[in-house]
């Protein structure tokens, strides 16, 4: 088996009094989309630029391509390809230029370099605005210039720090596509964001980090296993007898249920079959009922049962 | 690196608008209002020839000596008279009561009366053989009679060696006049050196040194963009596969580059349009600037490396300093170089742009390049502290906080 892509093993990093990273561990393989869930604060841009070498840490180990990661690590910077949470581009250079720009720093050859910026160009769909300054781009292209410029170098290990942040949903949608194709066409990826919705619809696996700590990792199925909570059944009901909600939580697999503004809500703890049997006993009971929900958890529910607050506290 | 990082650092320079102004507009509009202001000065200090009378007390009876003595009079107020950069007056012979009508009527400014004619030439006294007679009322030139008083008393103190040439040696009297009237200097200041120095051109060897010391605003603007801890730019620039340094002074190569054009431009702008002398020895000229913007860019790639502050606050941090500095070498006051030089010296060895300002005067003042080239070592061993000082900061390569 090769060794991991990246590996971090107790990693501490401390400013002062705060400790922003508690023995921190991770462990990413080649091939993943791995995510790096947590809310603002949680250490997450932290861990990235301690495993990139840019920020110095207190104690810990960090191997990328099983090599001990340096600041003067350049034939695994090389391999490297970083997007930043804060867009860095030049305002005075357009987009053609700022990609080449970026991409000369890793590649001399002029003329595989023009390709891949005409490769970054096109995969981040900037085409059109090729001769665009940045400020003439909206916040979505401007993110996606600010990717290209990550990428063009075609890196094995790509990291993309909150890529997404304050972009609208067509750019994101694109951003997200365009980072599984990424995948597919053999790099490993590193995504970082609070928005568990990006990362369980593209990550292979994930680390919940809070306060500096791994608290959970595993694909987003085994982390949903990980909590009590399987299923959350929801029923607008007309009016209810405290009985009658009573003998709801005695059912098999439910082990919470409220009433509240003519809702029914009832969390289930796995079984199958709970919604059937729950229906059939409002029937029994001659309880009229309306429109029916049923939810699986989310990654906002693993978090919150973990730690006792939602992601974006 | 190193040349893929100049090409695109000087684009971004040539695009940058406000930089352009600050570099290459702003130089040239305050040197345009300069020569404006200078060239009204210029042209109420330019001198013309005084008119005045001369007259003549004959007496009934003249020795030939006497005579011979009013000849040279004559011939000094001719020689003064005579057309060109050294004229010093416009003379009329005539009689005292034409000469007492044109004082009246304003068209000459004073009257000097040669008395030669009291019998006796050794131990005369010199007031009585040149006497000035100037109108007493409030609305005569005062300029020109301030002249016309320093030329009676030159004169009458160098008296007794003119009357000795012209007793002795008339025709050597010419020549001697001449040298009197070059060492007392009334009209024309004597340069010291290979050319002559316009008074003005202390303001535009001062602006020369602004325009210089302003590419420090982009040398902060580097060092930011090249720490991981002070931009984005500098974090994604960090985690690139190459090293550092060579993009570093490809970035500053470019400055240079720019920088030096835009001083350059400055130069042929005042010396072709605004029609200001440099002087002949441009070479030393360029050479200065060169060395000044050099000066300039390491101050900026200092304070720029120092600190964690905001980008605005290093420009105005750089504005203060760079204000200061061309204060104290006379950008806005003329002689504060040398109030600083006679106070306090070893600011004008370390104030930038003192030590361009100097290093242009001595090129145009001092025939020997001694005081221009200590000049040039002050600036580049300034340049060399700085660069050193930043680089002590840029070369860090894990940052405790980003």
């Amino acid at each position: 088996m090769s060794a991991p892509v990246v590996k971090v093993e107790n990693l501490v990093k401390r400013y002062r009094e705060l400790i922003a990273l508690d023995h921190f561990n991770l462990s990413i393989e080649e091939g993943e989309i791995f995510g790096l869930l947590g809310p603002n604060g949680s250490g997450k841009t932290t861990a990235i630029n301690c495993i990139l070498s840019l920020l110095a840490f207190d104690k810990g180990t960090i191997e990328v391509f099983g090599k001990e990661m340096r600041p003067d690590s350049y034939d695994l910077k090389r391999r490297i390809g970083v997007v930043m949470q804060n867009v860095a581009v030049f305002d005075a250079l357009t987009v053609y230029e700022n990609i080449d720009y970026f991409c000369g720093l890793y590649i001399r050859d002029k003329s595989l370099r023009r390709q891949c910026v005409e490769d970054a160009i096109a995969f981040a769909g900037l085409s059109e605005f090729r001769k665009f300054y940045p400020k003439k781009l909206s916040g979505g292209l401007l993110r996606r210039l600010n990717i290209a410029c990550g990428i063009a170098h075609k890196p094995k290990l790509i990291i993309l720090d909150e890529p997404t942040v304050a972009v609208d949903p067509q750019s994101r949608n694109n951003i997200l596509e365009g980072i599984t194709r990424l995948n597919r066409e053999g790099a490993t990826v590193i995504y970082t964001s609070h928005y568990m919705e990006e990362v369980e619809q593209i990550c292979s696996r994930v680390t919940i980090m809070d306060k500096g700590k791994s608290l959970a990792t595993g694909t987003t199925e085994e982390l949903k296993r990980m909590i009590k909570k399987s299923e959350i059944i929801s029923i607008d009901v007309l009016d209810l007898l405290p009985e009658q909600l009573a003998a709801i939580r005695a059912l098999p697999h439910i082990y919470e249920t409220s009433f509240e503004n003519h809702c029914l809500t009832i969390l289930c703890d796995g079984g199958k079959h709970n919604l059937p049997r729950v229906l059939n006993y409002l029937q029994e009971e001659g309880v009229p009922f309306g429109r029916v929900y049923s939810e699986l958890p989310t990654l906002n529910d693993v978090f919150l049962e973990i730690t006792g607050k939602a992601l974006r506290d | 690196m190193f040349f893929h990082s100049l090409k695109y650092k000087f684009l971004c320079l040539v695009r940058d608008k406000s930089l352009m102004f600050w570099c290459f507009a702003f130089p040239l509009l305050l040197g345009t209002m300069f020569s404006f202001a200078f060239g009204s000065i210029n042209e109420s200090d330019s001198f013309s020839a005084i008119p005045v009378a001369v007259v003549r007390e004959e007496a009934a009876q003249e020795t030939a000596e006497e005579t011979m003595l009013f000849d040279g009079i004559k011939m000094l107020f001719d020689s003064l008279s005579a057309e060109g950069e050294q004229q010093l007056f416009t003379v009329s012979y005539t009689s005292r009561d034409e000469a007492l009508d044109l004082l009246s009527r304003k068209e000459i400014c004073g009257i000097f009366t040669i008395r030669v004619a009291d019998g006796r030439i050794a131990g005369r006294a010199a007031d009585a053989l040149l006497t000035l007679t100037v109108s007493s009322e409030m609305n005569s030139d005062p300029v020109s009679q301030s002249i016309l008083n320093a030329f009676t008393q030159q004169f009458h103190m160098q008296y007794l060696t003119i009357l000795d040439i012209a007793v002795s040696h008339p025709e050597k009297l010419g020549a001697v006049v001449e040298k009197m009237t070059e060492q007392a200097d009334y009209i024309a200041e004597e340069a010291l050196g290979a050319d002559t120095l316009d008074s003005s051109l202390t303001y535009f060897f001062n602006l020369i040194a602004m325009t210089c010391l302003y590419a420090a605003i982009a040398g902060s603007t580097i060092a930011i963009d090249h720490q991981a801890n002070l931009s984005a730019l500098g974090a994604r620039r960090s985690i690139s596969s190459g090293h550092r340094l060579p993009a570093l002074l490809g970035d500053l190569t470019a400055l240079l580059l720019f920088e030096f054009i835009t001083v350059l431009t400055a130069l042929v702008y005042f010396i072709t349009v605004l029609g200001v002398d440099f002087g002949t020895r441009l070479d030393g000229v360029m050479l200065t600037s060169l060395c000044g913007c050099l000066t300039g860019i390491s101050l900026g790639f200092l304070v720029g490396c120092i600190g964690r502050f905001g980008s605005d606050t290093k420009f105005g941090i750089l504005m203060a300093v760079i204000m200061t500095s061309v204060f104290l070498s006379g950008l806005m006051v003329g002689n504060m170089r040398i109030l600083v030089e006679q106070f306090c010296p070893l600011l004008n060895r370390i104030n930038p742009a003192a030590l361009i300002s100097d290093a242009l005067y001595a090129l145009v003042v001092y025939p020997s390049g001694e005081r221009f080239f200590m000049n040039l070592a002050g600036l580049l061993a300034l340049s060399a502290v700085f660069f050193l000082a930043g680089f002590v900061f840029v070369r860090r390569k894990k940052y405790a906080a980003l």
